[in-house]
């Protein structure tokens, strides 16, 4: 009786909005690939660098807003307290990388391969800092669901969609309508010609980096309110993050933007429709079908005209 | 700024990862290596090193740290009472990192140290791959990995705590039985904790006569297990038995919350993690589970406060276990010496109802042909309620 009564349910009507909720999930998803992709790109744009320690910076971002947030204070004060240590963190960063090659002249595989080493540094020490126990961080808007159907789709998806937006909008005023975004796309574009026209590389590099990593750092306090954030998060979160910008395009923030939630959609389609071990499969298998297929991303015409 | 071998480079890292990422699919094994030596009080003789093997780093990292915690707290107490037989006990406490072939290193590690008795590990495959190791270098060790296939290997070193994964799937089978649940969906983790378990279920449920409405795998890390929850509920299953260790569980509670899922949820003694209640509140009453540990117990409450007197938060299994394994093995140091072979003798035929594990009453009890001390018959039922568990009775 039971079975029956749910095929009625479950009709063709149920079926809609069971499509429709997976595609919500599956844009929440999204969302949390689209942020953690969002900080590569803003690094990769401003500078033309690659980082492998972004999923590490989410998760400093993550595991000291939880530390803020648990000992009493509101979620502003934990995501500005994640910003903040965050920014410290990008600045650290940057000068690491940037500083040494005023003497040594600019080789960026030896950066790309260090910003390696640099996350399974980040990784170790944030175990040792914060500890091991999975944290996550009381959304604002915990308690709202967004109801489609029978289902409860968490209000905290939107929240992300929308820190996503916002972060892609506030980077593309930065780099379009400041000087400093315009020094950073000329460092970007090419280190020889911005030196030439006067721009302080090594300074716009640390601030590259800065940003990078304040969005970094904003992205996982979002994310660690539907994902329990542990330091080994970060694989996870840096993995997917460069699935999204992958597809989307490394050069261009609004395909990233676009890019998770295709990411994040198929794979809950894939979760609700086929099976686990294909949902488990289809970021690594977009990251290695784009590089092969269409390395520079889908929206590759678009990235050659512009940055942000 | 961009290189030309920038393209070439980028491909490559960025391809290693995605096959990395690819081969990590269905596995959650990490590796690293760490080394913590804990001494405490000086005693009369020589000290008595007991190796700990513990996957400090990777998945089970959390409830690693929270057992090492606890083994350092009971060292100390010990030491801090003259020892045993006035000698102080040494813990050699290494992270294998859930891996293998590290576990199976540190069994030579703990032979060169001249440790009397291995404690450990968490993991399954880990402590199989050990057995050969620990055979040829004739330690005792007390494992407290669930799989019943360590068991099966009948390596006359190796004895498991329990319940294993076969006790809590018994249990399991009684209570469906009592409570006439005849179609439970069976969702198993797709690390080698719930891919170790699946055969054991499927067989023994088959072998009950039950059949599962649904037989389906998660990603332990995977960020909603909605749709998952929506097949076992479209399925017609009266229960949903979700086999993995801890944390995700948190994420089963509030995934069922977003399809209404109007089911009981049965997980493994591991939904007792503190850390699912911090996760999920109130969104994790649906889940019921078997505890090893009885909260009515004078000595469970005993050790409850001196855990709390040293540690912020809800004390968890670990520590007990903790408890009852150094217990064991002091017990058995006191009556035969730090003789290996003479201690192994003294395990095959250990019994206590002292222990802290099992139901007020239960026996804990290891024979010559029985090395698991904990039976599942010997579990206590909980369930959360209110973001807390708490003992149900059960028909």
């Amino acid at each position: 009786m039971e079975q029956v009564r749910e095929r009625r349910v479950h009709g063709d009507h149920g079926q809609v909005t069971e499509l429709a909720y997976f595609v919500v999930i599956g844009l929440g998803i999204g969302a949390v690939y689209a942020l953690s992709g969002l900080g590569i790109v803003t690094l990769f744009t401003g500078s033309g660098l690659l980082n492998f320690a972004q999923g590490d910076l989410m998760v400093l971002g993550a595991l000291t807003a939880a530390g803020v947030a648990g000992s009493g204070h509101g979620y502003v004060a934990a995501l500005g307290a994640a910003i903040a240590v965050t920014g410290i963190a990008g600045l650290l960063l940057g000068g690491l990388f940037a500083l040494p090659l005023r003497q040594r002249g600019f080789d960026i595989d030896v950066v790309v391969i260090g910003t390696l080493g640099v996350a399974i540094t980040m990784t170790n020490l944030l175990g040792i800092w914060f500890g091991r126990e999975p944290e996550r961080i009381e959304s604002p808007v915990a308690s709202a669901t967004i109801p489609i159907g029978n289902f409860f789709a968490p209000m905290h998806y939107a929240l992300m969609l929308v820190g996503a937006v916002v972060v892609f909008f506030g980077m593309r005023l930065l780099m379009r309508r400041t000087d400093l975004g315009l020094q950073l796309r000329a460092v970007a574009a090419g280190v020889s010609a911005a030196r030439d026209s006067g721009v302080r590389i090594v300074r716009m590099l640390i601030v590259s980096w800065l940003i990078a990593a304040v969005v970094g750092g904003a992205a996982g306090v979002l994310v660690a309110s539907v994902v329990p954030v542990v330091p080994e998060s970060a694989t996870m979160l840096g993995v997917n993050g460069f699935s999204a910008a992958i597809l989307g395009g490394l050069a261009n923030p609004f395909g990233v933007l676009i890019g998770g939630p295709i990411l994040g959609v198929t794979e809950s389609l894939s979760g609700a429709y086929l099976n686990e071990t294909v949902r488990q499969a289809v970021a690594p298998v977009v990251l290695l079908a784009t590089l092969l297929l269409r390395p520079r991303g889908l929206f590759a015409s678009r990235a050659k005209a512009r940055t942000v | 700024m961009r290189h030309p071998r920038t393209g070439r480079s980028l491909a490559l890292v960025l391809s290693l990862l995605a096959v990395l990422a690819l081969a990590a699919c269905g596995t959650s094994d990490d590796r690293s290596e760490g080394a913590t030596t804990t001494t405490a009080a000086k005693g009369a003789g020589e000290p008595i090193v007991i190796g700990v093997d513990l996957p400090l780093s990777g998945p089970s990292a959390g409830a690693a740290e929270r057992m090492k915690k606890a083994f350092e707290l009971l060292a100390a107490e010990i030491n801090a009472n003259d020892g045993v037989n006035g000698s102080e006990i040494v813990l050699d406490i290494q992270d294998d990192g859930g891996d293998p072939t590290t576990g199976v290193a540190l069994i030579d590690r703990f032979n060169q140290a001249g440790a009397v008795a291995i404690i450990g590990t968490y993991n399954t495959p880990v402590v199989l791959a050990q057995s050969d190791a620990i055979l040829a270098a004739k330690i005792p060790q007390l494992a407290f990995a669930i799989g019943s296939s360590i068991g099966e290997k009948q390596n006359p070193w190796v004895f498991q705590t329990g319940p294993t994964d076969k006790g809590q799937i018994d249990g399991l089978i009684e209570y469906f039985k009592a409570n006439k649940i005849t179609k439970p969906a069976i969702l198993t983790d797709t690390s080698a904790f719930g891919t170790g378990a699946k055969p054991v279920l499927e067989a023994a449920f088959a072998e009950a006569g039950i059949t599962p409405a649904l037989n389906d795998t998660f990603a332990v890390d995977a960020t909603d297990v909605s749709p998952v929850l929506l097949k076992a509920k479209q399925s017609g299953a009266d229960a949903v038995v979700v086999w993995t260790v801890g944390p995700p569980y948190a994420v089963f509670a509030t995934g069922a919350q977003q399809v209404d899922l109007g089911i009981p949820i049965f997980g493994t003694a591991s939904a007792a993690d503190p850390n699912v209640a911090k996760l999920a509140g109130a969104a994790a009453n649906n889940i019921f589970f078997q505890n090893s540990i009885d909260p009515q117990k004078p000595a469970v409450v005993e050790v409850s406060n001196a855990w709390a007197d040293e540690f912020d938060g809800t004390v968890p299994a670990e520590a007990f276990s903790a408890h009852d394994i150094l217990t064991i093995i002091v017990d058995g140091l006191k009556k035969v010496g730090n003789d290996r072979e003479a201690l192994r003798d003294y395990l095959d035929t250990y019994t206590s109802t002292s222990l802290l594990a099992g139901r007020q009453g239960g026996t804990f009890e290891f024979t010559p042909t029985n090395h698991v001390g904990l039976g599942g018959g010997n579990t206590v039922w909980n369930k959360y309620v209110n973001g807390e568990f708490t003992v149900i009775t059960v028909k």
